[in-house]
């Protein structure tokens, strides 16, 4: 399919990027382009505008920053699944990064990208969700950040003005902490099914969010309760598919969710445990 | 080349009610119900008899499901 007629400005900072957004009512940002084009080549998305920041380098890094490992946006998957910063101080991004779509996909594929479409079938943002990780959002009046927990608000549809842009993705740094990332898909480089994604925390239970179980990703407050409360995996995965709203599509039934989620759940629980 | 002759003959397969016969890679034909055999043949203690194709794992959890009268 052929995408509707755009026009194509590449910019080469994140302020032209924004000036570039300001002039038209649905530009589009374009960085590894894996989730905006093939919606653009159905249709589905229409923008007059695409804004090119794929060549802004001084988006694409890895590193501490403190208690914490800052994330450029433009940074590809692969490359933050190879970051040995992350493998060793938040092993979980690192991992989960791995875990999406095929090596070509990961070679092109930026994690701001990832996170921005806000697509409730998508890895990171459940991690980051899971994480309590934070986004750095710029836009026209300057910068903001925004909680994980706050930035998906519905289905594609980010905490993200038409004009601005996410900068930057800041994780805990999680050493000595057990965690996992399961997903469950019919092929290794589909979406999940399901995911969870679980993090221990100190001095409290662990913290569990689900991919693919509501319009966004969302946490397992029953599991969470269940485990705060010194319940084993198998007990608190139980109460996996609470307050949870699955869709029903041509791969799985919102019902088949339900019952997967309590299984991924268990393993992922049991999983953190041996780490 | 010599002069020949061109005929066709037929012969009903007595195996089924149709007397159809495979033909054109014939030997593909049989590995899609080995397979899904097998898959009940495993589960069948569970009282499952049957499980359509393509048996995804929500197609097994279902006859599962449904073998057991809807506990799953």
């Amino acid at each position: 399919m052929i995408p509707a007629p755009f026009e194509y400005r590449r910019v080469g900072t994140v302020d032209e990027a924004i000036r570039a957004l300001s002039d038209s009512s649905d530009a589009k940002l374009l960085a590894g382009g894996h989730s905006l084009l093939p919606l653009m080549r159905v249709r589905l998305a229409r923008p007059s505008l695409l804004v090119d920041i794929s060549r802004l380098q001084d988006l694409k890094y890895v590193k501490e920053d403190g208690d914490r490992v800052a994330i450029g946006a433009l940074t590809r998957h692969h490359d933050v699944a190879n970051s040995e910063v992350l493998q060793e101080l938040c092993p979980i991004v690192s991992y989960a990064a791995g875990e999406i779509g095929d090596p070509q996909v990961r070679h092109v594929g930026t994690i701001g990208g990832s996170v921005a479409h806000a697509d409730p079938a998508s890895d990171m943002p459940t991690v980051l969700v899971a994480l309590g990780a934070e986004m750095e959002v710029r836009g026209p009046k300057g910068v903001r950040n925004v909680g994980a927990g706050d930035f998906f608000k519905g289905l594609f549809e980010p905490d993200l003005a038409t004009n601005e842009v996410l900068t930057e993705i800041r994780v805990p740094k999680t050493v000595g902490r057990g965690w996992s990332y399961l997903k469950f898909h019919r092929r290794a480089q589909d979406w999940a099914l399901v995911g969870v994604a679980t993090l221990a925390q100190n001095g409290a239970g662990p913290s569990v969010a689900l991919t693919n179980m509501a319009d966004r990703p969302v946490r397992a407050t029953g599991v969470e309760e269940e485990l705060a409360g010194g319940a084993d995996p198998a007990a608190a995965s139980e109460r996996a598919a609470e307050g949870t709203s699955p869709p029903t599509d041509a791969f799985a039934s919102a019902e088949y969710r339900r019952a997967v989620v309590k299984v991924l759940v268990r393993r992922a629980l049991e999983e953190a445990r041996s780490r | 080349m010599p002069a020949f002759e061109l005929d066709r003959t037929e012969t009903p397969s007595p195996t089924n009610p149709l007397g159809v016969k495979g033909i054109g890679e014939a030997g593909t034909i049989a590995a899609p119900p080995a397979v899904i055999n097998a898959i009940v043949d495993a589960v069948s203690h569970l009282g499952v008899t049957e499980i359509g194709k393509p048996a995804t794992p929500e197609r097994v959890w279902k006859a599962i499901r449904d073998a057991k009268g809807g506990a799953a």
